[in-house]
């Protein structure tokens, strides 16, 4: 890990509802994502965490303040901030390959090459057995390693997560989480995922962003040193490690002053 | 020994109906209506010149057919049914789907679209004959009036249904606007559409009818005015029956399109 990759610095966001009512999502943001890292936004639900990704997205415009990547300003969405989402959103008229080749195709990289990478990254996340079936045909957890299949064969510089495994069944998420260090290890892809989970929080993360809400600020950045700035892949060894539980103490403790604050 | 299956409940609340079943019970619905039919012209029961038996109808059809150039009648109707709304669907389809996609758009057509709507095509036949004569210009336009002002509207829903999701995944794996409408929006919508115009297709055999009961010399609907002025019931229902079956055929060759285009709607795991 090396270098600052991506800023979010003071970014503030307030949606005008109707009747001339606005709504503070989030307040003055700021922390940077370290180049390999694998940050997470976590909080309570209010928090703005999905509001912040998607400004870092460029889905969603700062009302003031900016986020900065390779020391440039984001505009708008683009290919260097691959996202995926809690919902599907597997194109369901493609094959799965042809899902994964979509963005490489987009933006212009030739046919075989194309189809060489998406049956890398096809491998990568256990699908290449499934390249020529319909989205459809596929499980949930499935359609989710397609979407990450499918951003990261675009070669993001950065792999945005919004709350990816929320719709899974408990043991598909556990899967998906260890998968997730997997490919971040073999493919060195910075990425932030959203997520109020916990536990997900803790094993995936080598920095924790936690938002208190309403509006969404910055409460605390937690590195969870327990790790000896190690990534471990397996989620039975981890919660076994010293720290683990004192860290998962803390970040309830945390969410429920969020929750005492709030009503 | 005891029977451990089900017992079969008609009325089950949303229960399933097997295969045997539904056979039966769509060639029994068949059979009572022309049991019904038989029944009444044979006994006496019904003026015979005002409801001819289903075997007169039979027989004026295979007459009409074969001795009477009613061929050239039907083909006449389906090319006029196909061409305007072959025409409705050039204008519907891309500016439902522009609709559907810029808000901007929308907001300069969709006003003057739902206006349109509320107007009964009929209602134009005698100023469209006052400006297109009796040839083939009235009876396309209807067809066209009639049918385009809704499909506009379905295609702009159907497309508006599309997922946000999906147009912001493929804005974040780089693709421009163009792109998002016509390789993302466009067939994320199409099954719904090829639906919308499966649907209003049956609206343009309704107008065509009309088209040519009121004005014109060829065509189904002209041959059953015809008829009327003879007295000839049976030729009447035998275009009715005519209609019937290519409104039919017409939708099944779209389901057929249907699972042809979409082979991805069909399978499950």
């Amino acid at each position: 890990m090396s270098g600052t990759q991506l800023e979010v610095r003071d970014i503030s966001k307030t949606f005008v509802l109707g009747g001339g009512k606005t709504l503070q999502a989030v307040d003055g943001v700021s922390f940077g994502v370290d180049q390999n890292s694998i940050c997470v936004l976590l909080g309570p639900s209010g928090c703005g965490k999905s509001t912040v990704l998607r400004m870092m997205a460029g889905l969603e415009t700062p009302t003031s303040g900016a986020v900065v990547i390779g020391g440039k300003t984001v505009t708008g969405p683009g290919q260097d901030r691959g996202m995926v989402f809690q919902a599907y959103t597997s194109f369901d008229w493609l094959s799965v390959r042809k899902n994964v080749e979509f963005g490489m195709k987009v933006n212009g990289v030739d046919a075989a090459r194309r189809r060489e990478r998406a049956d890398h990254f096809l491998g990568l996340v256990g699908l290449i057995k499934f390249a020529e079936a319909y989205p459809s045909q596929l499980s949930g957890g499935m359609r989710q390693r397609v979407a990450i299949a499918r951003t990261l064969a675009n070669d993001p510089e950065v792999l945005l997560m919004d709350e990816p495994f929320g719709a899974l069944d408990a043991e598909t998420r556990w899967l998906m989480q260890e998968l997730m260090i997997d490919v971040a290890e073999k493919t060195n892809t910075t990425m932030v995922i959203v997520t109020h989970d916990l536990e997900e929080a803790i094993f995936l993360a080598d920095k924790i962003i936690f938002l208190s809400s309403h509006p969404g600020r910055l409460k605390e950045e937690i590195i969870p040193a327990f790790k000896g700035g190690k990534r471990i892949g397996d989620k039975e060894h981890i919660i076994r490690m010293d720290g683990y539980s004192e860290l998962e103490e803390k970040l309830m403790r945390l969410m429920r002053e969020e929750g005492h604050r709030r009503t | 020994m005891t029977n451990n299956k089900p017992k079969p409940d008609f009325f089950a609340v949303r229960g399933s109906v097997g295969h045997l079943q539904s056979t039966i019970s769509a060639i029994g619905i068949w059979a009572v209506f022309f049991g019904v039919w038989v029944l009444a012209t044979s006994s006496g029961w019904v003026n015979d010149l005002l409801v001819p038996s289903p075997q007169k109808v039979l027989a004026a059809t295979y007459d009409l057919f074969i001795n009477r150039g009613f061929t050239s009648d039907v083909l006449i109707s389906i090319w006029r049914v196909f061409i305007s709304f072959a025409i409705a669907c050039a204008v519907a389809i891309p500016l439902g789907v522009a609709m559907g996609t810029f808000a901007s758009i929308e907001a300069i057509f969709a006003p003057f679209v739902s206006a349109w709507r509320y107007l009964p095509a009929p209602s134009f036949i005698p100023i469209l004959l006052m400006w297109f004569g009796t040839g083939e210009a009235p009876k396309l336009a209807l067809l066209v009036i009639g049918v385009i002002f809704f499909l506009i509207t379905l295609v702009m829903d159907h497309t508006k249904n599309v997922r946000k999701e999906l147009i912001e995944t493929a804005l974040t794996l780089g693709a421009n606007r163009y792109v998002v409408v016509l390789k993302v929006v466009f067939p994320a919508a199409l099954p719904d559409i090829v639906t919308a115009m499966r649907q209003m297709l049956a609206m343009g055999w309704t107008y065509l009818v009309i088209a040519e009961i009121v004005a014109s010399t060829t065509g189904i609907g002209a041959m059953m005015m015809r008829a009327r002025r003879f007295l000839k019931t049976d030729e009447i229902l035998a275009g009715i029956v005519v209609i019937g079956i290519l409104g039919l055929l017409t939708d099944v060759m779209f389901r057929m399109l249907h699972r042809r285009l979409f082979p991805y709607l069909e399978v499950k795991n």
